[in-house]
């Protein structure tokens, strides 16, 4: 037998997934309330394998991706397609904090959370729906989204090359083992697909309270040419990274348990180095015809 | 039963072949007809990565002696309910001067570079992976071995020097976080190199080489895993023809990125389907009739600028033409008498190895499409197998078709 609390939280989500099937994509002309989310019944385990073939919708293109239903408040009438395209990731949204705090500083630019967990990127999901019918006469936060997705695998079907001017990776899952290390979020191999969906100029924010985490972060980040580091000084002056130490819910939890935040920001270099010619190709190419 | 050639490779004259059955590499030369001229065995313990752990913890244990009375490490043996451990030569790939031979083994994970001197090899080194390789390059200079694993890692061997690193000390020149299927340096005519890397989540990918973290771009139509992709020479460095799991072949323009061509194989193949052929029960339709079928091999025909199109578990395959600009036209189907395992060509013909009690390989004339069995060729086959359990389960690549449920 199902116990109480279980099924209560049963009930509470199949009452959540009705309004989300009606408001996801609505525009909100009529008037309704709808409650934020509970986090409560949304929990779900922190780990997820991104190695494993979850059942995941992504498109086969970024031609292919109808972002027309993710921000309705940005669909040209005429085209029915968006006038613009999302510009800021927050890979690993979690909660969907930062997003949050975030849409009100970029109230021009498209902003996704990427979560591969499907019960919090629900609760995301409702927490936006929730926003945007409360703020309906000001049509806020109808500049932010979340998708669930696998951004380790699938973050080039997503987004063209140089689309994002920046990147959030906030408290990832640090993957202690050292086994497990592949799966973390920043490696070198996987810098390379950041460095080609960010443009030339575009930030990499990181943060975690895992100080071996961070030292990993900073050497992979450090060690990929397309990648250079940006100043404290640069680091206090810029909005983004006060929001990303306060707004995020790991980042509260970790201030609440007087625990560090590291925080490292790096810049998409501009010099995109020209290959070095291999004269002898030519010659080869020659030898086997 | 004798274990079959799970993978054949000829050179580009058509005078050398190359059969791996099992653990064993066997080298043909052709004179008058074919003769076995020398053959390798891999003979590294199946269980190499649990002795390798032993061996470790052995030497720390040594070390550590002195200081505690803790218990010497165990020799690691599989329990008896292990399943049996399969190793094969995976891969066997020529340089592109045809000088050297370079094979990946099951056991350690390896990359074995041979030297070739007519018949017959010379081990130059043998470079073991943290990962089980799965697809393997060469620069376009053959100074370098490029390799891709299970994992999605690509490293980069020198092909010539002697020095071995130590698996865990191998760093990944470039990495997707999905199985490699295919790794392939290509030129793009004007002086540069490119590494096309592709795999099981439909992806190709396009990176500089050697500064493979500069990524060019993708190409985007798959929507199964990609099983094979070829550079056609003909085509002068600007087409690629890639298949796998989806019924089409795609063919593209990639250095502006863009499909060449499509190539629907569906009606072709269909008669050919069999029950083997047949989704799996979990995933199948009601009336319980649902086949799919998967491209599991790309053979160039660069004397006849078509491609051999082969396919998993069936009994036939299809020549297609390559046009210059990318165009895929189905020339025709010819049927086998048995299941294919894998094919090879060469200027002069194709040879397939295919499922079968006897006589498994079938050399093919290019123009006639008839074949000969090579009889001489099989019969110096001394690989036996007697484990239990499918044996061509392990060559199907349809397996690594994506059926999640989560």
């Amino acid at each position: 037998m199902m116990s109480d609390s279980l099924s209560k939280r049963k009930q509470y989500r199949e009452a959540k997934e009705e309004t989300r099937k009606v408001l996801k994509h609505a525009r909100f002309e009529d008037s309704q309330e709808v409650s934020l989310p509970k986090k409560r019944f949304y929990r779900q385990r922190a780990h997820s394998n991104p190695f494993s073939d979850h059942k995941l919708e992504y498109p086969k293109s970024p031609d292919s991706m109808d972002w027309s239903k993710y921000y309705p408040g940005f669909v040209d009438s005429d085209t029915g397609k968006l006038d613009r395209k999302v510009e800021i990731a927050d890979i690993g949204c979690g909660f969907g904090g930062l997003l949050v705090d975030l849409a009100p500083h970029f109230p021009d630019s498209l902003i996704l959370g990427m979560e591969i967990r499907v019960q919090v990127t629900q609760y995301v999901e409702d927490r936006i729906i929730a926003l945007r019918v409360k703020h309906k006469d000001t049509n806020e936060y109808q500049n932010i989204s979340v998708i669930r997705a696998n951004a380790m695998k699938f973050l080039p079907n997503f987004f063209h090359k140089g689309q994002l001017s920046k990147m959030f990776f906030c408290f990832p899952d640090p993957h202690f083992k050292q086994r497990k290390h592949k799966a973390r979020i920043i490696t070198k191999t996987l810098l390379s697909e950041y460095a080609y969906v960010l443009r030339e100029g575009g930030v990499v924010y990181t943060i975690t309270d895992v100080k071996d985490l961070h030292e990993w972060m900073v050497s992979h980040l450090d060690e990929h040419p397309l990648f250079e580091r940006l100043s404290k000084e640069w680091e206090d002056q810029d909005p983004c990274v006060a929001i990303m130490r306060e707004s995020t819910e790991e980042g509260k939890k970790v201030a609440r348990n007087n625990g560090d935040k590291f925080v490292a920001c790096y810049r998409r270099s501009l010099v995109d180095p020209k290959p070095e010619r291999l004269p002898e190709c030519v010659e080869y190419t020659d030898d086997l015809s | 039963m004798k274990h079959p050639f799970q993978k054949v490779l000829l050179n580009e004259k058509g005078d050398l072949l190359f059969a791996g059955a099992g653990q064993k590499l066997f080298v043909f030369q052709r004179r008058e007809n074919w003769q076995l001229t020398d053959s390798w065995l891999d003979t590294v313990d199946h269980n190499y990565a649990l002795i390798k752990e032993y061996e470790a913890r052995s030497r720390k244990f040594e070390q550590e002696a002195a200081a505690g009375d803790r218990k010497p490490p165990k020799v690691p043996t599989p329990g008896p309910g292990a399943p049996p451990k399969l190793c094969y030569i995976r891969d066997i790939h020529l340089s592109r001067n045809e000088k050297y031979l370079i094979l990946t083994t099951d056991t350690d994970k390896a990359v074995v570079v041979f030297e070739l001197n007519g018949g017959s090899l010379r081990q130059i080194k043998r470079q073991p992976l943290p990962k089980r390789p799965c697809a393997v390059s060469t620069s376009l200079d053959d100074s370098t071995v490029v390799v891709g694993d299970k994992f999605g890692d690509v490293y980069c061997i020198d092909m010539l020097s002697a020095e071995i690193k130590d698996e865990k000390d191998m760093v990944p020149v470039l990495g997707h976080v999905s199985m490699l299927t295919g790794v392939l340096n290509v030129s793009d005519g004007a002086g540069n190199e490119l590494v096309v890397t592709t795999d099981r989540d439909e992806h190709i990918r396009l990176s500089r080489f050697p500064q493979s973290y500069i990524i060019e771009r993708w190409l985007f139509e798959h929507e199964e895993f990609v099983a094979s992709i070829v550079a056609p020479r003909w085509c002068r460095d600007r087409v690629l023809v890639s298949g796998g799991g989806d019924p089409f072949l795609c063919s593209w323009h990639w250095q502006e990125g863009v499909l060449a061509d499509k190539l629907d194989l569906s009606a072709a193949v269909e008669p050919y389907l069999t029950e083997e052929h047949l989704v799996p029960s979990r995933f199948q339709n009601e009336a319980g009739d649902l086949k799919e079928f998967t491209v599991s091999q790309l053979v160039e025909l660069p004397s006849q600028n078509r491609l051999v199109v082969l396919f998993d578990k069936m009994s036939a395959f299809l020549v297609v033409s390559v046009a210059e600009d990318g165009k895929l036209a189905l020339e025709r189907t010819v049927a086998v008498a048995s299941p294919v395992i894998c094919g090879a060509a060469s200027a002069l013909s194709l040879v397939l190895s295919v499922r079968g009690a006897e006589n498994c390989l079938l050399e093919y004339t290019l123009e006639s499409w008839t074949c000969v069995e090579l009889r001489e060729v099989y019969g110096c086959n001394d690989v036996e197998w007697d484990e239990k359990g499918d044996l061509f389960a392990s060559f199907s690549v349809n397996q690594l078709r994506k059926r999640s449920e989560h």
